[in-house]
């Protein structure tokens, strides 16, 4: 009875997303007609590339019941890479970007599982590091990219005229929901979330899995910011920064609780569609940054609220 | 932790050998991670190494408490000789107190206290300079008027909300469409918290509202500008004008190639490099006249046009050409250079703080009306105006019509700008213009002519 | 405290928990060594006095964070907390003064109940309610004045922090630890004190006792919000303004002297002593790398690493023979 109840509820709670963002559609919409024209739909999904991306692999560490703060500072040390081995390797570079996400994600994964340190404690530090790391090797300067090839990563299309801003996050959202959903990985992922203390005990190798999905997720952050890289030309200090709140609304509004265990990428790819929407409707209307960034601590709140419905109540929450 | 010891050993044998014969000057500034910065501390670093002293960088990253902190260290280690910018206005106050109290000699750049001058501290605080916002603005404004032929839809790019230069180069801009140009309007305002990132997706959402309307953006600093151009390149549109401030380094190359259009520069080095040279004379025994403790700075105007021999004058990974000891008072008591053109400031009409009021029980010092009345600002006026004869900081005349620099002069009522041309054979030509100075200018978001 | 780490080590012989538990003291003359070594003046009375000096304010922000760490949570909220009570108290008292005063210290105070009730109510992450909350709480010290400063120019105002009722000592450092020791007073001998503490090292059988921790909990965030809004007024007075934006380099200064001091980021274990030693240290070592040179950056980066370094020591004897999954 008590189960059903939750599972009602539960699923009552899956449609506040998909809610929120028609509602949005159609207060931004009635104030700004515009708003609602097919070129700023394709400007939406340009400026939600980069989020959905970082977003996936953020997707599959909360998951588990972690969290990376230094998801910002990664995509600014990420452009890094990529922008200074642009003009030896064109457009390969942005491999570059991902092998570098991928070794600060071995190194969260590392700190989390070895360590012990709480996630979103080492995830702090390790942002700390990664911006100052930024700071030193670029001097403090912008660093401008003029590779042609790695310039096109981000304007050109492989696939029929469909620009790769577009593309390239489809790829990831597919991948990333054949990982969660359709391999042992993705059961492993949802099992450590729900439970790791019984995983521990099941043999499952927890430390092994832990790290190998930061590493991943590392590196489509990378993938994420040697596209913005990309985009904007060129890499600077502390340019990742503005994308760290927005990620974790995302995934939050997404449906997946900060315990882990419950969501998946398809809740996901709505909250990015939802924060995107809300950050461009912001701008139409002239907000201050600050106002932006409370909008988004609101979101955060709101959607750890509504992810929290209809859990068992086993878990202390500090 | 290598470049700890590197560093330990460094300072210990420097500290050793040159402890007897030179001295420390401090230069504090925000952060190393910013264009702007970065040029500030090479001229200040030559600066003070060609007069033969020791330079350490105090880096505050923007906190008001470490920034008056390593004031109050570096002052109880010994040193003498401070100058620099101050992360917020304030903390000009309390550092002025403080290098009064301890007799440290103190000149500063870009960042007054509203309603506070040097005198208000004391002697050891002893210059402030620093170029005009607003007039930087009001020219901006002339600029974008002059490329869209007086006709056109503009949008603005402010910093973050509480950032004064910012602030006021937006209102200068939209005083010269108010005064010049009726027909041009600015349609959208949004703040980009000075980085590139955020002009560019602000200007994305700006296209998507607004299609192609959009004849020009204004920004108060380049980096968001350089976001904007290539959101409008994306977008396809016909060519949007940039008209905004800060000739960093990096951008010059985005003046190149034609995505901005107009770049204020403020020759932040030269100021740096200057007042390490003024705390050095104060040491050794100059005293500023009155109107020579606040003075406004030189800018000008980067384009396509003057690009290149900016990139070539201050662009370069060399020294900077400025012989530093030439500008010092003490060195050279006779024959000394600016190498740049300064104005004195009168405070009682400083456009920093002319619309705002006063401090309760707050009179600008009478030392300063006096000076005024005994006809000893336009002396000193005069004065730097004669010493200026440094032609090759000027844009050379094949710029032209960019071939001038601009300073702010409120020596008188109403304001003005001091325009000194460059001519062949670098002549230099001096021009007064007015620069009308607007009380009732629209707020953030309030657009302008529309 | 120090007498029994001591006596522990030459009974037991150096076994890893009692030098992690001596190591902040260690670090503390270490690094005081290292500067005085690097460049003299660092030792100096003056040069200590500044360092006092612009500890007073982080001690008392720091001992504030301490209080929700004990038990178990975190407050990220603290530096924003600082820069929102001083401008709404500045805000309608430009001319600071008592009601300036007053104002700041019941912001604080409030600010500080909104994240406790926050944390009990909606039954959220603390890092999550409080990540929001400092969102919220640089909105209101920005939004109100549109991003300036307030300044503060009255000379009874910065008497408070700059005067000096003892000839060479600046008042702050006197009132910080005045309130400090309330607080250490508070936390050690008192009722409420001890309970923060029993919550935070084993809640379930504190519950089975009976105690409501729900309202401890909230008392413990109601103190970090309390502590800072006294803060607020100190910082305030030595500035001659109140901050509209402090930054976060303050929540990242605050989080490691805690937890380098040797407060358990579990909960449970540390105390106020503790923080004071890591502010010490972390404000020493501030003031030894700017006057060898050294810039912030790289300032940032060591104290990032050894931010994970004290954390993971911290953690050391959780990690022995359980299977202590971090998430």
């Amino acid at each position: 009875m008590d189960n059903q109840n939750r599972k009602l509820k539960f699923s009552l709670s899956k449609l506040w997303t998909p809610l929120l963002l028609v509602v949005l559609f159609l207060i931004f919409g009635l104030q700004y007609p515009t708003f609602l024209s097919v070129k700023n739909f394709n400007n939406l999904l340009v400026q939600m590339a980069i989020l959905l991306i970082a977003s996936m692999g953020m997707s599959m560490v909360v998951l588990m019941g972690s969290i990376d703060v230094s998801v910002g500072a990664t995509i600014t040390i990420t452009a890094v890479a990529s922008a200074m081995v642009s003009s030896a390797l064109g457009g390969a570079s942005i491999i570059v970007g991902m092998i570098v996400g991928a070794l600060v994600g071995l190194i969260n994964g590392l700190l989390a599982t070895f360590l012990k340190i709480p996630t979103f404690l080492s995830t702090i530090a390790m942002m700390g590091i990664l911006n100052g790391t930024a700071v030193l090797i670029l001097k403090g300067s912008p660093y401008n990219v003029h590779s042609e090839s790695f310039l096109a990563v981000a304007r050109g299309s492989f696939l029929g005229g469909i620009s790769n801003l577009i593309t390239i996050p489809i790829i990831v959202v597919l991948i990333t929901i054949i990982i969660t959903k359709k391999t042992v990985l993705g059961r492993m992922i949802y099992a450590i979330g729900n439970n790791e203390y019984v995983c521990q005990y099941s043999g499952i190798s927890v430390v092994k899995i832990q790290t190998f999905v930061f590493m991943i997720h590392g590196s489509l952050v990378g993938l994420a910011g040697a596209l913005d890289a990309s985009m904007l030309e060129a890499a600077c200090p502390y340019c990742g920064d503005t994308y760290t709140l927005p990620i974790i609304a995302i995934v939050v509004m997404g449906g997946i609780p900060l315990s882990g265990g419950r969501g998946g990428p398809i809740g996901t790819v709505l909250g990015a569609m939802l924060v995107t929407v809300l950050i461009s409707g912001l701008n139409f209307m002239g907000v201050t940054p600050e106002f932006r960034n409370v909008a988004m601590g609101a979101l955060i709140i709101a959607g750890a609220l509504m992810s929290n419905v209809g859990r068992p109540k086993i878990i202390t929450v500090k | 932790m290598k470049k700890l010891s590197v560093l330990l050993i460094v300072v210990i044998a420097l500290f050793g050998v040159t402890a007897l014969s030179t001295e420390t000057m401090v230069c504090t500034y925000s952060q190393m991670a910013n264009d702007f910065f970065l040029t500030f501390d090479k001229g200040a670093r030559e600066a003070v190494e060609a007069l033969g002293n020791m330079y350490i960088a105090a880096s505050d990253d923007r906190s008001p408490e470490k920034f008056l902190f390593q004031i109050e260290s570096f002052a109880a280690a010994g040193v003498k000789m401070i100058f620099g910018y101050s992360p917020t206005i304030e903390s000009v106050i309390q550092a002025s107190n403080f290098v009064n109290r301890e007799k440290v000699y103190y000149a500063n750049i870009l960042e007054i206290a509203d309603w506070w001058t040097p005198l208000d501290a004391g002697p050891y605080y002893g210059q402030f300079i620093g170029p005009d916002a607003y007039v930087d603005g009001y020219l901006g404004g002339l600029e974008m008027g002059r490329l869209l032929n007086g006709e056109g839809e503009t949008c603005i790019l402010w910093g973050f909300p509480g950032s004064k230069a910012g602030n006021d180069r937006a209102r200068g801009y939209k005083s010269a469409l108010m005064e010049n140009f009726p027909n041009i309007t600015v349609i959208g305002e949004e703040y980009a918290d000075f980085i590139r990132d955020k002009g560019y997706s602000v200007t994305k959402d700006w296209i998507a509202k607004f299609g192609d309307r959009i004849d020009g953006i204004f920004g108060t600093a380049t980096s968001m500008n350089v976001g904007a151009a290539i959101a409008c390149e994306e977008a396809g549109l016909d060519h949007v004008f940039q008209v905004t401030t800060d000739a960093n380094k990096s951008n010059l190359v985005d003046i190149q190639d034609g995505s901005l259009d107009v770049v204020a520069g403020i020759y932040g080095f030269w100021m740096a490099g200057r007042q390490a040279v003024t705390v050095y004379d104060m040491k050794n025994g100059w005293k500023p006249t009155i109107p020579e403790t606040m003075m406004s700075t030189m800018q000008t105007f980067i384009t396509p046009e003057n690009v290149d021999w900016y990139i070539e004058t201050f662009g370069q990974e060399g020294p900077y050409d400025y012989d530093w000891k030439m500008m010092s008072r003490t060195l050279h008591p006779n024959d000394w250079d600016p190498q740049g053109l300064l104005v004195p400031i009168y405070p009682e009409r400083f456009t920093n703080w002319i619309y705002l009021d006063k401090p309760r029980g707050y009179e600008v010092p009478k030392e300063y009306k006096d000076a005024m009345e005994s006809g000893l600002y336009q002396e000193i006026y005069e004065l730097y105006l004669d010493k200026f004869t440094a032609a090759w900081v000027v844009p050379p005349f094949e710029s032209s019509p960019y071939n001038y620099v601009f300073v702010a002069n409120n020596l008188e009522e109403g304001l003005r700008a001091d325009i000194v041309k460059r001519m062949e054979n670098d002549v230099l030509v001096h021009e007064v213009i007015d620069v009308p100075y607007r009380f009732d200018i629209p707020g953030f978001g309030e657009g302008c002519n529309n | 405290m120090r007498n029994l780490a001591l006596k522990n080590l030459l009974k037991k012989g150096l076994k890893t928990e009692n030098l992690i538990e001596v190591l902040p003291y260690l670090l503390l003359v270490g690094i005081f060594v290292f500067f005085a070594i690097s460049y003299p003046p660092f030792a100096r009375i003056r040069n200590i006095t500044g360092i006092l000096t612009v500890s007073s304010v982080f001690l008392l922000v720091a001992a504030g964070e301490t209080f929700p760490i004990l038990m178990g949570s975190i407050d990220l909220s603290v530096g924003a907390m600082l820069s929102s009570s001083a401008i709404v108290a500045a805000y309608f008292f430009p001319q600071g003064g008592l009601g300036m005063i007053v104002l700041a210290i019941v912001v604080g105070f409030l600010s500080g109940l909104v994240n406790g009730l926050l944390v009990v109510l909606l039954k959220l992450p603390s890092f999550i309610v409080t990540l929001a909350m400092m969102y919220v709480y640089v909105g209101i010290a920005t939004g109100l004045t549109n991003g300036y400063n307030i300044s503060i120019r009255n000379r009874d105002f910065a008497w408070i922090s700059t005067g000096q009722m003892i000839e060479g000592i600046p008042n702050v450092i006197i009132w910080s630890l005045i309130v400090f020791a309330v607080f250490v007073f508070i936390s050690r001998k008192t009722v409420v004190g001890r309970y923060i503490l029993a919550i935070g090292s084993n809640e379930e059988s504190v519950k089975k006792m009976g105690i409501n921790t729900n309202k401890y909990r909230i008392i413990a965030f109601m103190f970090s919000g309390l502590l800072v809004g006294i803060a607020s007024v100190l910082l305030s007075s030595y500035l001659g303004m109140a901050p509209s934006r402090l930054g976060d380099k303050y929540l990242f200064n605050t989080l490691i002297a805690v937890v380098v001091g040797g407060t358990s980021i579990m909960g449970g274990s540390g105390g106020l002593m503790k923080t004071l030693i890591g502010v010490l240290l972390i404000s020493m070592f501030d003031n030894g790398m700017s006057l060898i040179g050294s810039t912030s950056n790289v300032q940032n980066i060591a104290k990032g690493i050894l931010l994970i370094a004290a954390i993971s020591l911290v953690m050391l004897p959780h990690r022995r023979g359980r299977l202590l999954l971090t998430k």
